[in-house]
């Protein structure tokens, strides 16, 4: 697991190095933005059009009266874990950490493995269930995922 | 948008980047090529140049690392907007704390004048510029320069934009003006940097005030071109902001330095 560990993070470190040669290089797109002089006009663009990325997401956000930092996503309101619908962690390897907050002090935290191909396991007494789902393709970390 | 791929806090982690280390070797460079230069050691000077390339290159592509982030990727959130503007602001007070030192260093001879000095301020011998001279045009054309680019601030705030263009060029006429007379009476003046505590002082205080006059003008020279080219908008404009911040700054630094080195010093 150790050396996966280290292909992951010098594969994680080459990409990060090689987008930003890219972007140095100026061969990257980055999205389909670009300014000039004669582009822009005589008006100013308005902060809602003008705005990309994270800075647009927190517009839009503050837009619909949410602040997205800390309300209004999905995982911020994410149900309880139980053993019928738990927590599902995923994971590039068979087997990941996972670290719950005790509910009376949030400064302390238990830490514990979750296995592939064991059943949803709680960590901590009265805490949610966690269960491990093994995925290939990095990008899918972030898609919702249920138990099935 | 979904935010499913985005970061779950607000803050710039920036990616990793070469500019800092080439920067810190860039000015190890410098900062030997000039001792080597002063010294008169065999390619010194090169040395030097070769430094305070690095140096310049070293601002230009990390700055413009920065306008990308910002601009192009949308990295500035309002929380980094925070830590940036508390940033900007404490620069400006570093900068206040540099030169309190420059008016101690003219203070302290001046308000006891020495025997070596004749005991009197200014001392023997020196023949001072008159403050209502050049000096005075000087602080009305830097004061006016204060009130041109709050005019092209209100221009953004109103999303004019070719009026903030034009507000900004007349703010970056008026500071090349303020440099070239402040580098005439230089060339001008009947003492120098030599002669003795009140040249000393006098043109160390007032040449580091050209010098940051020299970097303001470059600030909003930049804003200018960024304007042109559309980055700013009327509600997001930090750049803008940090560039006048700094102006007004260089104008109350002149304005200390017009009352208490030409008006006060050279009664």
């Amino acid at each position: 697991m150790a050396s996966s560990c280290v292909r992951q993070l010098g594969t994680n470190v080459l990409r990060r190095i090689a987008s930003y040669s890219a972007i140095v290089g100026g061969t990257q797109q980055l999205g389909k933005r670009s300014f000039s002089a004669a582009k822009s006009g005589d008006s100013m663009m308005e902060a809602q059009e003008h705005a990309t990325g994270l800075e647009k997401a927190e517009k839009d956000g503050a837009a619909r009266g949410v602040n997205i930092f800390t309300e209004g996503e999905a995982w911020l309101q994410a149900p309880f874990g139980t053993p019928e619908k738990p927590v599902v962690v995923t994971s590039s390897f068979s087997e990941r950490i996972v670290g719950v907050t005790d509910p009376e002090d949030d400064s302390i935290v238990v830490w514990d493995f979750i296995r592939q191909g064991e059943p949803p396991k709680q960590i901590i007494e009265n805490g949610e269930y966690f269960v491990l789902k093994k995925i290939d393709n990095p990008e899918d970390h972030f898609v919702p995922h249920s138990w099935p | 948008m979904s935010g499913s791929t985005l970061q779950r806090h607000p803050f710039h982690l920036v990616d990793p980047s070469p500019w800092p280390i080439f920067g810190s070797l860039s000015a190890l460079c410098t900062t030997i090529g000039a001792v080597m230069w002063m010294h008169s050691y065999v390619n010194g000077g090169f040395m030097f140049a070769f430094g305070f390339a690095g140096l310049l290159y070293t601002m230009a592509v990390w700055w413009r690392d920065i306008v990308k982030e910002a601009t192009y990727e949308g990295h500035h959130t309002v929380a980094v907007q925070t830590g940036l503007r508390w940033g900007m602001i404490l620069f400006i007070v570093s900068e206040i704390m540099f030169f309190f030192a420059f008016f101690w260093a003219f203070f302290h001879p001046s308000i006891a004048p020495g025997i070596d000095l004749g005991g009197i301020w200014p001392p023997k011998g020196i023949e001072v510029l008159s403050p209502w001279e050049v000096p005075l045009l000087n602080t009305l054309i830097l004061l006016l320069s204060g009130a041109s680019v709050t005019w092209a601030h209100h221009a953004i705030l109103c999303g004019e934009k070719q009026q903030t263009v034009y507000a900004l060029g007349v703010t970056i006429i008026l500071a090349i003006i303020f440099t070239g007379l402040q580098g005439l009476e230089y060339v001008e003046a009947p003492f120098s940097i030599s002669d003795g505590v009140y040249g000393c002082t006098f043109f160390l205080a007032t040449g580091f005030h050209g010098f940051h006059v020299f970097v303001g003008t470059v600030f909003l020279t930049v804003c200018l071109f960024r304007q042109s080219f559309g980055h700013f908008t009327p509600s997001h404009h930090f750049g803008f902001e940090a560039a006048a911040w700094y102006w007004h700054f260089v104008d109350v630094v002149w304005l200390f330095l017009f009352v208490s080195i030409y008006w006060w010093g050279g009664q």
